[in-house]
């Protein structure tokens, strides 16, 4: 589970510290942004600035003793933006999932470029999965929620979830497998 | 692709995008550009409401139409209310030497009286204002709304929604009533037309403006009555001086009623001047007798004594096939006791219902006719 903002640094966001708020944005923005950037591709940044805009409107009506964390509170906010945002985007022609930027985590430059091609593929895969199964995995291993936060945010039962998740690994595992092959393939033939 | 224990939820995860750098400066941006818009929309606002406030306060600081004093002014004024304007509520006292200003509204209250000068070109011109009446001012003309007034001096008008009254000659003294049926008041058309205005000339000379007549010109001691839709009547003095010298002739030899009669009589006979034959009017005028007597009947309840004859002069004109009475003038009889304007007016309402056949040349017939009104039942 990922890290909650503390009660102290909530309450001066409820009162409208812009300190505060800013320390709530540097703590959600990875988890709302990899949520957004799977629902939404290219837009996923527009959308999960206006996120927190919206929670910024908001935070004042958030109960921190009521059913829903703060994570899952603003994660139900961009899943719903995000849910607009792509009603909206059909008007309109969209960007690819795999032109997001990603993260920097290998020192190597071979690792780095090696995990780049391997990330690029795999939300390549992503993309091609149903929206809802898209959320579901963006939710449980982007943004670090359990089966029933997913469940709350998504306004689905677990068994739901469940399946949503499985069906997306299965789908990914397939989509993997492939792509595999052909990137094995091609190497062969050079 | 490397595949840990639980391999692909591990390489979701290595894949999992991050927010930029400065994601949160973009987000700072936004709220900040949120906070100006609204500021904007705040100060847009504010104009307007600014700018919908100096409209109110321009409307409200119009100023209502201008008091525009008219010619007249009070010298005289007991029980009289004055009202600036007909949709003015507040009413004051009229008091003598007040420039009246054009639309005010006098009213005067049972036993009281006001007293209008104007100056004009050729003299003063005085207004008395009777009692339970109701003017209202003009510039030049007063316009009559109710009750009485007398018009003294030369040019001296009064208008109304019956006819237009104008005092001709520097000695014209004109007394002007205008009597409503009061059952009608709350039905404003048939409150005009219930009207009846009599005009009657003391000295000098009057001129009377019907709605869709010709002008009507008095001499002294004249008198016209009109009333909406119908036909002004008219009582000339000289007709009356030349009754009085038939005062010495016997009494009409009368049908024998039961209560009362109406017909013609036999000391003055009818005279036709024009293309209608004398049985031809005969016969119309007797149709009438009927509703004349109805009239009578009806002024005999102000006045059981009322008694006597008249003639009546009647211009027939004819239109569309059809003769009809366009003017009336009463020639009162030798006593005077016939003179009774509701009772006029109720002859004329008959009359003026009567249909003639056209006139042989069409133009139009003068019909000058007798009757004679007894009490029997005395």
């Amino acid at each position: 589970m990922a890290e909650e903002l503390d009660s102290a640094t909530l309450d001066r966001c409820r009162r409208g510290d812009a300190g505060a708020f800013r320390l709530l944005v540097e703590r959600y923005q990875d988890r709302v942004f990899a949520l957004c950037v799977a629902l939404a591709g290219s837009d996923g940044e527009d959308l999960a600035q206006e996120t927190f805009v919206r929670v910024h409107g908001a935070i004042g009506g958030f109960d921190p003793a009521g059913a829903a964390t703060l994570g899952g509170w603003i994660l139900t906010i961009a899943r719903r933006l995000c849910t607009d945002g792509a009603r909206y985007r059909r008007r309109r022609p969209t960007v690819a999932l795999d032109v997001v930027p990603f993260g920097d985590g290998a020192p190597g430059v071979d690792a780095q470029l090696e995990r780049a091609q391997e990330a690029r593929a795999l939300r390549r895969a992503m993309g091609g999965l149903p929206e809802e199964q898209r959320a579901a995995l963006a939710l449980q291993l982007w943004s670090d929620l359990d089966y029933e936060e997913i469940a709350a945010v998504e306004r689905v039962p677990v068994g739901t979830v469940r399946s949503r998740l499985a069906r997306a690994k299965e789908a990914l595992k397939r989509a993997l497998g492939v792509a595999g092959e052909e990137r094995k393939g091609n190497v062969d033939a050079k | 692709m490397s595949m840990p224990s639980d391999p692909i939820d591990q390489a979701v995860r290595d894949a999992a995008p991050r927010a930029p750098h400065r994601f949160a400066d973009g987000v700072e941006r936004r709220l900040a550009a949120q906070r100006r818009g609204r500021g904007r929309i705040a100060a847009v606002g504010a104009l307007i409401a600014l700018a919908a406030g100096l409209v109110l306060w321009l409307v409200a600081r119009t100023p209502s139409a201008p008091v525009i004093d008219s010619s007249w002014t009070a010298v005289a004024a007991r029980d009289t209310t004055l009202r600036m304007t007909t949709a003015h509520a507040d009413a004051a006292p009229l008091a003598p030497g007040r420039v009246l200003p054009v639309g005010a509204l006098i009213t005067v209250a049972r036993g009281g009286e006001a007293r209008l000068e104007r100056t004009t070109a050729l003299g003063t011109v005085r207004a008395r204002l009777g009692e339970e009446s109701e003017t209202r001012v003009g510039d030049g003309a007063l316009e009559l709304l109710s009750g009485g007034v007398r018009l003294e001096g030369p040019e001296a008008r009064l208008t109304g929604d019956v006819a237009a009254v104008e005092a001709l000659g520097v000695s014209a003294d004109v007394a002007v009533e205008l009597r409503r049926n009061p059952m009608w008041n709350l039905i404003p058309k048939a409150a005009a037309l219930s009207a009846l205005l009599a005009v009657t000339v003391h000295d000098g000379g009057a001129k009377v403006e019907a709605k869709g007549h010709d002008p009507i010109l008095l001499a002294k001691s004249d008198r016209a009555l009109v009333a909406p839709k119908l036909p002004p009547l008219v009582t000339r003095a000289n007709a009356a001086n030349a009754a009085a010298a038939k005062k010495a002739q016997p009494a009409p030899a009368t049908a024998k009623k039961p209560a009362t009669s109406a017909g013609p009589p036999a000391p003055e006979k009818a005279a036709i001047e024009g293309g209608l034959d004398k049985d031809t009017v005969r016969r119309v005028i007797r149709d009438t007798l009927g509703d004349l007597r109805a009239c009578y009947d009806a002024a005999l309840e102000d006045n059981e004594h009322l008694a006597g004859r008249i003639v009546v002069e009647m211009k027939v004109v004819t239109e569309n096939g059809k003769g009809r009475v366009k003017e009336g003038e009463i020639v009162p009889n030798d006593s005077g006791d016939l003179d009774a304007p509701k009772m006029q007016q109720c002859i004329l309402e008959a009359l003026s219902r009567a249909e003639f056949p056209p006139s042989v040349d069409g133009q139009p017939v003068i019909i000058r006719y007798p009757f004679a009104f007894a009490n029997h039942a005395e």
